[in-house]
C-alpha cells in the first residue's frame, strides 16, 4: 500500500514536471540552452528558518504516590498496599527515572532526628515532608522550557498547494516545573538536566489561502517523528507522531526569494514508564516563532558578461561557442523583470548622508 | 483647582495602594500602641528597628547583662492591651524557664530582643507589635494581629557550659540513685561514660557486630527525661545507619546505637549537648502545636524543653 502510494506520487510529480516542460518549446525552437538540473531544482523551494520555541511540559500524576522530603521528590506506584515506615521511590520521572534513596515517612524534625540550630522560624522547616496519593486529587507539575530551533525544509508547489519534507534541530533548555496544586507545600520539580536536543523529521502539506500585495499566507501542516537527546531515556519513553500546524507569512521579494515569519504550534505527547510498573503521560506542546528565508534556485544563471547591464531576463550568445543561453540581469532577491523603479524605489542619492534632504519619493 | 484636587486624590490613592498589607498592619499597630501609651500615661521607649516599645518595671543596675549566647532564666506574664492575662508562668508555677539569648530559640522572637536589654533581677514590660509577636497566629486566647504586653522577669543568666556540666552531675546522680552500677540489681555491665559524656548501661547482651554505615537498623526505643517523665516511644524505627537519610539522626541517639549488637537492650543517658541543646522556649506553651503546623518551630520542641538530659531505653531489633 505504502509502496504504491509512493509510486503514484512520484508519477504524479513527473507528470507535473513534464506539463511544465511543454511550455518550454520556445527554448527548443530557438535553441536556447537552459541547464536541465537547474530547471528541475527550480521547481523546489528551500526554506531555512530559526527562532525561539516555548514548550510547556505538563503532566498529571496518576496511579502513584508523590512523596517529598527535604532533599528529594519521589513517585512510586500506589498499588503498594502497605508502605511501612520506609520505602524507596523514583526520581527524575521527566526524562530518566532513577531509584531514589530509601526514605522514611517519619517527620524529620521530630524525635529522634537531629537538632536544628536557630530553630524558631528556621527556613529548613519549610521543607516539610509531603505525601499524597495522586488518585485522590488532581496533582502534577507544569512549566515552560525554551529552545532554539534550526529548520530546513524542501517543498514542491503546484497551484496554491505545496508538499514537502524537512528536518528540524532544536537546542532545548529545560526549566523547573511548578506544582499544579499544593504550591505552598510542594517545591518545584527540578529536572536533572539543563539541556537536551530535539530532532524532527517530517512531511508537510500546505495551502496558500490568502495573498496581499507581495505577501502570501500559507497554512501548513507537518506530521513527523521527534527524537530527543540521550538525556531522555529512550528505553523508558514511548512517543507517537507529532503534528505541527502553522501559518507561514511570506514576503515575496522576488520570484526566487522570500522572507518568512512562521508562527506555529506542535502538538505532541509521550509516556514514560517507571520501573515499578506505573507510567506518567506528558503533553508538551511547543509554540514556535520562526523567521527565515525561502529560496528557489534560479533556473538560469546571471549574465557572465560584466558589461551586460540588461535588467530583464534575456538571451546571451557566447561569443566563442555561439551557444545561446537565457540569463538573468538581477540578483535572486530582486524582481527579475522589474518595472521602472520596482527594484530601486529609493534612489541612491537620497540615502545615507542625504537622508534628511528633500526626497520627492516621500511625498 | 479641580486638577489639583484630582492630582491630590490620585497621589494619596497611589500611596495607599503602594503600601503592602504588612506595612498597613505595622502602621496600625504602632498607632494603637501609641494611643494606649497616651491613654494609660505610660512612658515607653521605642526600638526603631523592631517597633517594640518597652519600659522597666524594676531596675537592677548591678545585675549581669543577658548578652547573646548566655542562657536566660525567666518568668513571664502575657496579656493584651486591655489587661486580659493570656498566660503566665511565675515562681509559684515552678522553676524558671530557660532559653538561649540571641539564638532564635524563643517564640515570640521579640522576647529574644527584649531579654537582651535586661540585667538579672530586672523586670521589663515589652509591647510587641504583631511583626515581633504573634503575627497572624490565632490560638486559644491569642487573636490575629495581637499586640502583646509581655512582662518578663530575668531571674538568672547561665553559661551554657555550666548547664552541660550540671547535666553530667545529674546523670551520675541518676546512676547512683537507681543503682545502675550495682551488678546485682542491674546485671551484665557497669555503666560506661564515653568521651562525649553519654552514659551507657547494657541491660542485656546481643550478638553480632556493631552497625556500620549503610546497615539498615531497626530499633524499639522509649525516651524519658531524667525525672522519668516519658517524652517518646517508638517500635520498629528503621533507618540506614550513617546515611543522613532522610535527615540526620540526633547525634547522641545514633552514637548510642553504634555501640549496640543485634538483640541488645541498653539504657543511654544523653546530655543535651548531644541532644536538643537549647531546643526552644514557646511563650505561651499552649501554642506550640500551632507553631509546628505553621512550620515555625521543629516538632521536637513540643516534646523536649531546653537543656534536657534524654534517657533512651533502646532495643536493637535488627
Amino acid at each position: 500500500m505504502l509502496a504504491s502510494i509512493k509510486r503514484y506520487g512520484i508519477c504524479a510529480a513527473l507528470i507535473l514536471i513534464s506539463i511544465q516542460g511543454l511550455t518550454q518549446d520556445i527554448y527548443q525552437k530557438y535553441d536556447i540552452y537552459r541547464n536541465p538540473l537547474r530547471v528541475l531544482l527550480n521547481k523546489f523551494s528551500i526554506t531555512a528558518t530559526t527562532g525561539m520555541t516555548f514548550t510547556q511540559y505538563s503532566h498529571q500524576l496518576e496511579g502513584v504516590y508523590f512523596y517529598q522530603n527535604a532533599q528529594n521528590q519521589f513517585i512510586f506506584s500506589n498499588t503498594i498496599e502497605n508502605l511501612g515506615s520506609s520505602f524507596s521511590g523514583y526520581t527524575d520521572w521527566l526524562n530518566d527515572p532513577q531509584l531514589g534513596f530509601e526514605t522514611s515517612l517519619e517527620d524529620p524534625f521530630d524525635v529522634p532526628f537531629g537538632y536544628l540550630g536557630n530553630p524558631v522560624g528556621n527556613p529548613q522547616l519549610g521543607d516539610q515532608t509531603f505525601l499524597i496519593d495522586t488518585d485522590t486529587t488532581n496533582f502534577g507539575f507544569k512549566g515552560v522550557s525554551r529552545g532554539v530551533p534550526i529548520n530546513l525544509m524542501v517543498h514542491y508547489e503546484f497551484e496554491d498547494f505545496r508538499i514537502g519534507a524537512g528536518y528540524s534541530y532544536e537546542l532545548h533548555y529545560l526549566r523547573e516545573m511548578a506544582p499544579t496544586a499544593y504550591g505552598g507545600q510542594v517545591r518545584n520539580y527540578q529536572p536533572n538536566i539543563k539541556r537536551t536536543r530535539y530532532s524532527r523529521l517530517y512531511g508537510m502539506v500546505g495551502y496558500k489561502f490568502y495573498q496581499f500585495w507581495s505577501y502570501d499566507f500559507v497554512a501548513e501542516l507537518q506530521v513527523g517523528r521527534i527524537r530527543s537527546g540521550k538525556q531522555f531515556n529512550s528505553g523508558a519513553i514511548s512517543r507517537g507522531l507529532y503534528t505541527n500546524f502553522g501559518i507561514s507569512i511570506e514576503n515575496n521579494w522576488s520570484e526566487y526569494f522570500r522572507v518568512i515569519i512562521r508562527p506555529s504550534v506542535d502538538f505532541k505527547s509521550y509516556r514514560i514508564s517507571i520501573p515499578d510498573g506505573s507510567t506518567v503521560s506528558y503533553k508538551y506542546p511547543t509554540f514556535f516563532i520562526q523567521a527565515g528565508i525561502s529560496i528557489n534556485i534560479p533556473e538560469i544563471p546571471r549574465s557572465p558578461m560584466k558589461s551586460d547591464h540588461v535588467q530583464l531576463k534575456h538571451v546571451y550568445t557566447n561569443p566563442v561557442t555561439g551557444k545561446r543561453m537565457e540569463v538573468r540581469g538581477q540578483p535572486i532577491h530582486k524582481r527579475q523583470n522589474p518595472k521602472v523603479g520596482e527594484n530601486h524605489r529609493k534612489l541612491w542619492r537620497y540615502k545615507r548622508k542625504n537622508k534628511r534632504k528633500l526626497n520627492p519619493t516621500k511625498n | 483647582m479641580s486638577r489639583l484636587k484630582y492630582t491630590g486624590i490620585l497621589l494619596v490613592g497611589a500611596i495607599l495602594f503602594s503600601c503592602s498589607n504588612d506595612d498597613f498592619v505595622a502602621t496600625t499597630a504602632d498607632n494603637e500602641i501609641q494611643a494606649w501609651l497616651d491613654t494609660t500615661g505610660t512612658v515607653a521607649t521605642r526600638d526603631d528597628a523592631t517597633g517594640i516599645y518597652y519600659y522597666a518595671d524594676s531596675v537592677n543596675a548591678s545585675g549581669t547583662q543577658a548578652s547573646p549566647g548566655v542562657v536566660a532564666a525567666i518568668y513571664y506574664t502575657l496579656s493584651d492591651l486591655d489587661g486580659n492575662v493570656i498566660a503566665s508562668h511565675q515562681r509559684t508555677n515552678g522553676d524558671s524557664l530557660l532559653f538561649k539569648v540571641g539564638a532564635s530559640a524563643v517564640y515570640p522572637l521579640g522576647a529574644d530582643f527584649g531579654v537582651s536589654l535586661m540585667r538579672v533581677g530586672e523586670i521589663y514590660t515589652f509591647i510587641l507589635p504583631p511583626s515581633q509577636g504573634y503575627a497572624d497566629l490565632t490560638s486559644g486566647a491569642i487573636d490575629q494581629d495581637l499586640i502583646a504586653l509581655l512582662q518578663i522577669q530575668l531571674v538568672a543568666v547561665h553559661n551554657e557550659a555550666d548547664l552541660f556540666a550540671q547535666e553530667i552531675v545529674d546523670i551520675q546522680q541518676y546512676i547512683d540513685d537507681n543503682l545502675l552500677d550495682s551488678l546485682n540489681l542491674n546485671p551484665t555491665d557497669s555503666t560506661v561514660f564515653f568521651l562525649n559524656n553519654i552514659a551507657y548501661k547494657r541491660r542485656s547482651a546481643g550478638v553480632g557486630n556493631m552497625p556500620v554505615a549503610g546497615d539498615t537498623i531497626e530499633v524499639d526505643y522509649s525516651g524519658r527525661f531524667i525525672d522519668d517523665t516519658s517524652f517518646d516511644t517508638s517500635e520498629g524505627f528503621r533507618w540506614i545507619f550513617g546515611s543522613n537519610e532522610p535527615r540526620e539522626l540526633l547525634s547522641g541517639f545514633e552514637f548510642a546505637v553504634s555501640q549496640m549488637q543485634t538483640g541488645e537492650r541498653a539504657l543511654f543517658l544523653v546530655p543535651s549537648n548531644e541532644g536538643y541543646r537549647e531546643s526552644a522556649l514557646v511563650i505561651p506553651d499552649f501554642i506550640d502545636s500551632d507553631l509546628v503546623e505553621d512550620a515555625i518551630i521543629p516538632d521536637y520542641v513540643t516534646r523536649v524543653p531546653p537543656y534536657q538530659t534524654l534517657l533512651f531505653e533502646i532495643t536493637r531489633v535488627d
